[in-house]
C-alpha cells in the first residue's frame, strides 16, 4: 500500500508540461500543471492563485550539457 | 524489506535524472513538496536560497559556511535548527529531520548524510531508474 502511495505521489506531483518558458523564475505546480509564476519565492507564495499544498520550485536556466554537482 | 522502484524523470527538460519529490516542513510549520536530485556526492542536503524564507528561516538562524562544489568553493547558509523531510505517501515510515544548507543554485540536492539515511538507495543508470528500500 505504501509503495503504491509513493508511486502515485511521485507521478502526480511531477511537472507534466515544458517548464523552459519559466527559466529563471519560480513556478507553482498543481496536478502537474503550472498555475502561477513569479520572479522570487516570496512573491509566488503570496500570489493569491497559489495554495498551500502546491509544489513551489525554481526553474533552472538552460541547463548545461553535462551536470557535475 | 519494502522497496519502491521509480524511473528517472526530466522535469526541467535538461535530461533524465534521479529526481525525487519530498515533503519539507519548515521551522514555521509551513509544508510543501520539493523536487530534488538524489546526489550521492552531496554530504548533506542543499536547497536554493529562496526556500529559506518559505521555511521560516531568518538570517540569525543560519550559519555562513564554505561549501565545496564542482565549480569551486562557494558560500552557503546552513540551518542551525532542523526542518522535517518525508517521502509523500509514506511519511509514517520515511521521515527525517535535517539541517539544509541554502545555496545559490536552482536545483535542490538531497544529501547522503540526511535524506539518504531514510532508505537504502540503488541507482541503475543503465535502466534509468532507482530504488528506495527501507
Amino acid at each position: 500500500m505504501v509503495v503504491h502511495e509513493i508511486e502515485r505521489e511521485q507521478s502526480e506531483s511531477m511537472p507534466q508540461e515544458d517548464l523552459s518558458p519559466f527559466a529563471g523564475q519560480w513556478v507553482a505546480i498543481r496536478n502537474g500543471k503550472v498555475i502561477a509564476n513569479e520572479l522570487d519565492s516570496v512573491a509566488l507564495r503570496n500570489n493569491p492563485e497559489v495554495e498551500s499544498d502546491d509544489l513551489l520550485l525554481p526553474v533552472p536556466d538552460q541547463g548545461p550539457d553535462l551536470l557535475l554537482l | 524489506m519494502p522497496s519502491v522502484e521509480l524511473g528517472y524523470t526530466n522535469p526541467f527538460g535538461h535530461g533524465f535524472r534521479p529526481y525525487l519529490i519530498l515533503e519539507l516542513t519548515g521551522i514555521n510549520q509551513a509544508s510543501g513538496s520539493v523536487i530534488g536530485l538524489l546526489d550521492t556526492g552531496a554530504d548533506t542536503t542543499a536547497l536554493p536560497q529562496g526556500y529559506a524564507t518559505l521555511m521560516g528561516y531568518e538570517t540569525a538562524q543560519l550559519d555562513r559556511i564554505e561549501v565545496g562544489t564542482a565549480a569551486g568553493a562557494a558560500y552557503g547558509w546552513k540551518a542551525m535548527t532542523p526542518c522535517t523531510a518525508s517521502v509523500p505517501g509514506a511519511a509514517s515510515v520515511l521521515s527525517t529531520q535535517l539541517m539544509p544548507t541554502f545555496i545559490s543554485s536552482a536545483t535542490p540536492l538531497w544529501g547522503r548524510g540526511d535524506v539518504m539515511r531514510m532508505f537504502a538507495l540503488t541507482i541503475e543508470d543503465r535502466a534509468q531508474r532507482f530504488t528506495l528500500s527501507w
